[in-house]
């Protein structure tokens, strides 16, 4: 299982890195650290699953949302933000987004997108 | 001052603040709060000699690129963990914000009066009160410490400065937080500015620093 987790915020990827390998040890984590990074990232290592931060200097969550649903429909991508506005979920799941959910994250988001992969990813 | 894993961490939590106030405003105005990514800066408030690199508050660059006079709604936050907050907007984007509030149309020919009249110093105190107890609470969280807030103040002025904004300059260092944001149907520009004094900057980055080895372990 390929994980791609785009995120501007270190201490974001860490977390969210540590939390999953408790839930999905058998995973493999990739890290970007910006919409740019993150699509040359799914290019090359064709995740399973990626992890989007919204909030992101050169190229925005959404708009690396967009691009990757554009080339690939069947990639998995859950946002992982700190805006909670109702209008930006309903943004981010019109365009695709499986699931979303709001900073900070925790060991319970992570069981729940565990739950999800193991659905959904086979 | 700051090591970059600190940075990193104190932005990212000012982000997720910035979040969960974006969308009291939302609720507030029913428009989609557009938000840009947080940044901060440690600025030297006292003796202007060189400091590590540190720039005086007096010459402190919080990028407000704001035409004309601005309103300040701020409140104070003590004593344990303690600073000012602050709410900006231009006069006009007050006044179209207010009006946006009370579910009134803006006729883009209407001109706004130049003053604030009783009733928009009271709604923009309202405003500035969800957003920033959103905002502090949020640091009251992350340390797990109740803050004790002040009522919120308004205040016109003709440009952000520190020492116009009553901090305490007798400080040796201030942190201050900075985030623009922007009404989505609406061109309308807004700021925080959040500052911090020295012992609640350790408090802070002494709890950063374990959120930091958590993440490690």
């Amino acid at each position: 299982l390929k994980i791609l987790v785009v995120d501007d915020s270190m201490l974001c990827r860490k977390m969210v890195i540590k939390h999953l390998q408790e839930v999905l040890p058998q995973a493999k984590f990739f890290t970007a650290a910006n919409g740019k990074e993150g699509y040359r990232l799914f290019q090359e290592k064709a995740p399973d699953f990626m992890i989007i931060d919204l909030l992101m200097p050169e190229m925005t969550g959404l708009e690396l949302l967009q691009q990757v649903k554009q080339d690939s429909a069947e990639t998995k991508v859950i946002i992982l933000s700190a805006d909670v506005q109702k209008i930006t979920q309903q943004e981010a799941i019109k365009l695709g987004a499986l699931k979303f959910l709001t900073k900070p994250f925790t060991q319970s988001q992570a069981e729940e997108i565990a739950a999800l992969f193991s659905n959904k990813g086979e | 001052m700051l090591s970059a894993e600190q940075k990193d961490a104190l932005r990212e939590y000012m982000n997720i603040f910035m979040g969960q106030a974006a969308s009291h405003l939302f609720d507030l105005v029913n428009q989609k709060i557009v938000l840009s990514i947080s940044d901060l800066k440690v600025v030297h408030s006292k003796d202007n000699s060189a400091c590590d690199g540190i720039e005086p508050a007096e010459q402190h660059d919080i990028p407000l690129d704001f035409q004309g006079n601005i309103v300040s709604s701020s409140i104070r936050f003590g004593k344990q963990f303690s600073g000012k907050a602050h709410l900006i907007f231009t006069v006009e984007a007050t006044q179209k914000l207010i009006k946006l509030c009370m579910n009134e149309n803006l006729d883009p020919n209407y001109a706004l009066p130049c003053d604030l009249t009783d009733t928009d110093y009271d709604a923009i105190k309202e405003i500035g009160n969800t957003v920033l107890n959103s905002i502090t609470g949020g640091f009251g969280n992350l340390l797990g410490i109740p803050l004790e807030i002040e009522l919120p103040e308004v205040k016109v002025l003709s440009s952000f400065k520190l020492e116009e904004n009553d901090i305490n300059l007798e400080e040796k260092y201030l942190l201050i937080f900075y985030n623009s944001f922007s009404l989505q149907e609406l061109v309308l520009e807004g700021a925080v500015v959040v500052v911090l004094s020295i012992d609640s900057i350790n408090m802070l980055l002494h709890k950063i620093d374990e959120v930091l080895m958590e993440s490690e372990a």
